[in-house]
């Protein structure tokens, strides 16, 4: 414990950036070395009315197609909706465990979670192609482990759970010892291991969608740390210039933009195609629950990436409008508490679970309104089953645990400093830290 | 810009920028389900809903055997097409051992060597197996292969009445005969199954659109035509056909007392079972209803019935032969060799025996009061056109019926010298079946019925529903009238060939016309129609059955009549009288 606290211990370089850090450094932990929570009390039911709801509407609409998944055979039907909902139970459970685990446990574990879920990620891959058991492969890609009837476990959603508590912890300490906008103590280091993590998900496992979602979680996690806009501007165009790159060079991705400007190939035409059928015959009101046809075999990923289109399908306009919202309220729900806790390291949790749910969301409905590319990512809470549901259940215990300890008042440091942190600038652009460099 | 304390935390901006996105989101959405709703569930109707026919069973064809039971004549078969989809096929080789080994020679040989293609998706390799063929195909469960089934006709008679069937042609349709006449009838309604599928094409519960309408299966038809009177009639052709080196002739056998055909055939003619062999499509016309000739003298005793109505003449009467009368500016004749008859007196049953040509004109002459006036061409233009229904179509099953040509006196060509040779069968065209009938209702003591091949239907328990016999007109000739022409036709024949019928009471008349030509516009001069028409009676002299012959003659072994209709009469007359169970007088 007092270890992670000792490792802000370094110098800064400038008088002022000192005093910034020794802020920060007096917010982030205690006296003890533990971090600093401020006064317990009561948490964010509304967010966690709001999970449950949309995993509710997740349940119900995926019980309303059950007849299509299972041919209309009742003894599979039963056994279907209990599979399914045991998955919920299993969800709120992981949530229910994440918000009573001491937030100190995942400051002294996040960075070893992140390490062990990498290297499952990194072997996973090997194993698929040496064709050792438990790694579970389809159409070439290894991202799957294989428990048997209990289905299959996604190690790249234990992966952004660990990306979210290692990069929280990695800028906590760099902004503790004023060193977050230093290319050399805090963003190559940050960046060469997100790389590598992005190298094991889009270039190992193919797996375009996740790796978005992690690229994401660890920028608005910088963000929100306070990193100056124009490294922010500088790390975006290196990783548009990797994205290119890397689309260049894998043909299915290529083959997944040439679909999104309508002349890829069939099956991601057809994909989308059917997705955009569902939400479009579905019209303002919807066909009703259980009138879904395009559940029946015609919308490939049904109950996973696809669901938002059978919801439109089966509800219409009206409930997806009611989704969308409930989703944009969950979001402002965890994003506001930033605005709220003083403890850096917590903040940049909640911005990387924000964010986590945010890329889902995005990228989700956007390729079923064929907005953006497929890029083959579940509906968070919604999209019943996969991993994903249980780390974003858990990602949610851990908001929720940190929904605690939000103080009354907008963090307000030092008149313009409204996120606390002397180092980080609050405004795009315009950081008092990147000020003061430049005066110097 | 650093004076911008109030400007929004990042938190604040990420929220806004997310909000944004889920903005433009349900502008899109609105878009997509509001604005767009037609065009999307167009395309989801289109893609979801499956509309499938349901192929009703074609009716089929049912006969009676001799004791009056009902035999199928015509049946549907399921065939099987074996195609392959060669993208599916994983081994050419043990397909085309398969196909070969089972179907044998209805394999498309050809077509072998598009299994390795991977271009195509569908290659016909067998057509038309039986049932056990495409069992043994299933059951060696070869990937790629697939059966198609689809229903063919069984004419479980073979040739049997064939020009009187048509055939179904590749397409499902009709073509002549009863297949082309009563198609719709025997089609069926077809059912149509419509509703929303999954995407392997398996009919849901769900959906709005659902439509079941069941396939209504075609009527099945029992024939008037008897099996073996059919059967015989077309030996009986075909043998006297051969006898006189002919190619073409026709027969007809029916009820005089309520209009049934019992057979009709013609020759040549054609296997319905095999019809793509066919290169003259002559070969599927039924004659006897489609073409229409000048009948020559069996019309002699349409004359003489008509006279023997009006009350002009009876059996007895007696006229002078002149062999020739001179009619405005045409010199009309008996026939070659009946100078010998010239001035002597004869009966009217003499006319009809010895066909004198003068007899029937000098019964019209009688009709007009001496003169064939126009009174008298009325007359007969009444009688031939409006009671024996010439000219006019009979309304027998039967697709391409002619109504042959008959000129009323009103029309300049309707002149004297075309109603005297009218009298006697030339200058007046008809067909078989009007001929038959006609005569029919003279022997049956005047009532017209009309023709039919149709003797009821068949419900699905096989249990048949008769049709009433649709009777014109009872009125045409009177009994009397009628008994006497079966007595004058049943001795003048007895005089022409006394043994001809061991006993029986039969009745006919033969002629021979000359063929117009109507490229030459002239009467060929080697190739002549033999006609004869006739009863059988029992022994009260009633009519049971009607005849008549027609044959195309080349010969010169006398007139075609008696050399080439007459024969062929006797025969099916003589079997006829025994199947009948007929008795003698």
């Amino acid at each position: 414990m007092s270890n992670w606290a000792q490792t802000t211990n370094r110098p800064s370089e400038s008088r002022r950036n000192k005093l910034a850090a020794a802020e920060i450094k007096s917010t982030l932990f205690d006296t003890a070395g533990a971090l600093k929570l401020g006064r317990k009390h009561r948490p964010d039911y509304l967010m966690v009315v709001l999970m449950i709801v949309l995993s509710f509407v997740g349940v119900v609409i995926l019980f309303s197609i059950t007849p299509a998944l299972t041919g209309g055979d009742n003894d599979a039907s039963t056994k279907f909706m209990l599979r399914q909902a045991m998955f919920l139970v299993a969800g709120l459970a992981s949530f229910f465990v994440a918000s009573r685990v001491p937030l100190d446990f995942w400051r002294q574990h996040g960075a070893k979670l992140f390490v062990i879920a990498l290297a499952i990620c990194f072997v996973l891959p090997l194993m698929g192609a040496l064709k050792i058991p438990p790694a579970y492969c389809t159409l070439g890609a290894c991202r799957w482990i294989s428990l048997g009837s209990l289905g299959t476990f996604q190690p790249a959603e234990f992966l952004k759970f660990g990306t979210v508590l290692f990069t929280a912890g990695f800028l906590a300490i760099r902004c503790a010892r004023g060193e977050l906008n230093s290319y050399r103590k805090t963003l190559i280091p940050l960046g060469v291991v997100v790389l590598a993590a992005l190298f094991v998900l889009a270039i190992m496992q193919k797996d375009l969608g996740t790796s978005i979602s992690l690229a994401a979680i660890v920028l608005v996690q910088l963000i929100v740390a306070g990193l100056e806009m124009r490294k922010l501007a500088a790390i975006l165009g290196v990783g548009a210039g990797l994205a290119i790159l890397s689309i260049i060079m894998a043909p299915h991705r290529i083959a997944r933009v040439a679909t999104f400007f309508g002349q890829g190939d069939a099956t991601a035409d057809y994909h989308i195609n059917q997705a955009m059928i569902a939400l479009g015959s579905g019209g303002l009101t919807g066909r009703g629950l259980g009138q879904s046809v395009q559940a029946f075999g015609w919308l490939p990923e049904a109950i996973h990436d696809s669901i938002f289109a059978i919801l439109g399908e089966s509800l219409g306009f009206l409930g997806l409008l009611v989704i969308v919202a409930l989703f944009g309220l969950l979001l402002r729900q965890i994003i506001s508490k930033v605005d709220y806790i003083e403890n850096i390291y917590l903040r940049l949790i909640v911005a990387g679970v924000f964010s986590w749910i945010a890329a889902h969301v995005v990228l989700n409905i956007g390729a079923m309104t064929h907005l953006i590319p497929l890029t083959g990512i579940t509906l968070p809470l919604v999209s019943i089953g996969g991993t994903s549901m249980l780390f974003i259940m858990a990602s949610l215990g851990l908001v929720f645990a940190i929904s605690h300890y939000t103080m009354h008042r907008k963090v307000k440091a030092e008149g313009s400093n409204e996120d606390a942190s002397p180092i980080s600038g609050r405004r795009f652009g315009r950081s008092r830290y990147a000020n003061r460099s430049r005066v110097r | 810009m650093t004076n911008q304390s109030e400007q929004l935390s990042r938190a604040s901006r990420l929220t806004l920028g997310l909000f944004l996105i889920l903005a433009i989101f349900l502008v899109r959405l609105f878009y997509i389900q509001v604005i767009s709703h037609e065009e999307f569930l167009a395309k989801a109707n289109q893609m979801q809903i499956s509309k499938r026919t349901i192929n009703p069973e074609r009716g089929q064809i049912y006969t009676k055997d001799q004791n009056g039971e009902i035999v199928p004549l015509v049946l549907n078969q399921t065939v099987y097409t074996v195609f392959a989809d060669p993208t599916q096929v994983k081994s050419p080789e043990k397909v085309k051992q398969l196909v070969t080994e089972v179907a044998g020679s209805q394999v498309i040989k050809s077509n072998f060597d598009k299994l390795s293609s991977t271009s195509l998706q569908y290659v016909v390799l067998a057509r038309q197996i039986t049932h056990s063929q495409a069992e043994k195909i299933q059951e060696a469960d070869l990937a790629g292969i697939g059966l198609q089934s689809s229903s063919r006709r069984v004419y479980t008679e073979g040739k049997l009445a064939n020009q009187v069937l048509g055939f179904v042609n590749a397409d499902g349709k009709g073509q002549y005969g009863l297949e082309q006449y009563l198609n719709t009838e025997l089609s069926g309604k077809a059912g149509l199954l419509q509703s929303v599928t999954d995407v392997r094409r398996i009919p849901l519960t769900i959906g709005v659109h659902d439509v079941s309408i069941p396939a209504e299966d075609g009527t099945d038809y029992v024939l008037t035509i008897d099996r073996s009177v059919q059967a015989q009639a077309e030996a009986v052709l075909q043998e006297g056909l051969k006898n006189v080196n002919s190619d073409s002739g026709s027969i007809i056998v029916m009820n005089p007392n309520n209009g049934h055909i019992m057979a009709m055939a013609n020759y040549p003619d054609f296997d319905p079972s095999d019809y793509t062999k066919v290169t003259d499509a002559t070969a599927f016309q039924n004659h006897a209803v489609s073409y229409a000739f000048e009948p020559g003298s069996v019309m002699k005793t349409m004359t003489t019935s008509m006279s023997l109505d009006l009350g002009k003449i009876n059996p007895d009467t007696t006229f002078t032969d002149p062999n020739c009368v001179q009619i405005d500016d045409a010199k009309i004749c008996n026939a070659e060799g009946d100078e010998k008859f010239k001035g002597r007196t004869f009966t009217m049953t003499k006319v009809l025996q010895y066909s004198l040509n003068t007899g029937v004109i000098w019964q019209l002459e009688q009709i007009g009061g001496g003169d064939i006036t126009k009174g008298a061409r009325q007359t007969m233009y009444e009688y031939f056109h409006d009671k024996y229904r010439f000219g006019q179509t009979t309304g027998i099953e039967q697709p391409g019926e002619v109504k042959g040509t008959i000129f009323s006196p009103d029309n300049v060509q309707g002149n004297k010298v075309r109603y005297a040779n009218m009298t006697f069968g030339q200058g007046v065209s008809v067909t078989m079946v009007q001929m038959a009938t006609a005569f029919s209702a003279t022997v049956n003591g005047g009532t017209y019925y009309q023709p039919t091949l149709i003797e009821g239907t068949l419900d699905k328990d096989g249990k048949e529903t008769t049709r009433d016999p649709k009777i014109i007109s009872d009125t045409v000739v009177s009994d009397g009238a009628s008994r006497d022409i079966r007595k004058m036709m049943f001795e003048a024949r007895r005089g022409s060939w006394p043994t001809a019928d061991g006993g029986y009471y039969v009745g006919s008349k033969t002629g021979t016309a000359q063929i117009y030509d109507d490229t030459t516009r002239t009467y060929s001069k080697d190739r002549t129609t033999g006609t004869t028409i006739g009863f059988g009676a029992d022994k009260d002299g009633n009519a049971q059955y009607v005849i008549m012959v027609r044959i195309e003659y080349s010969g010169n072994q006398g007139f075609a009549g008696s050399v080439a209709a007459n024969p062929v009469f006797t025969k099916m007359s003589n079997w006829l009288a025994q199947y009948e169970g007929m008795t003698k007088p």
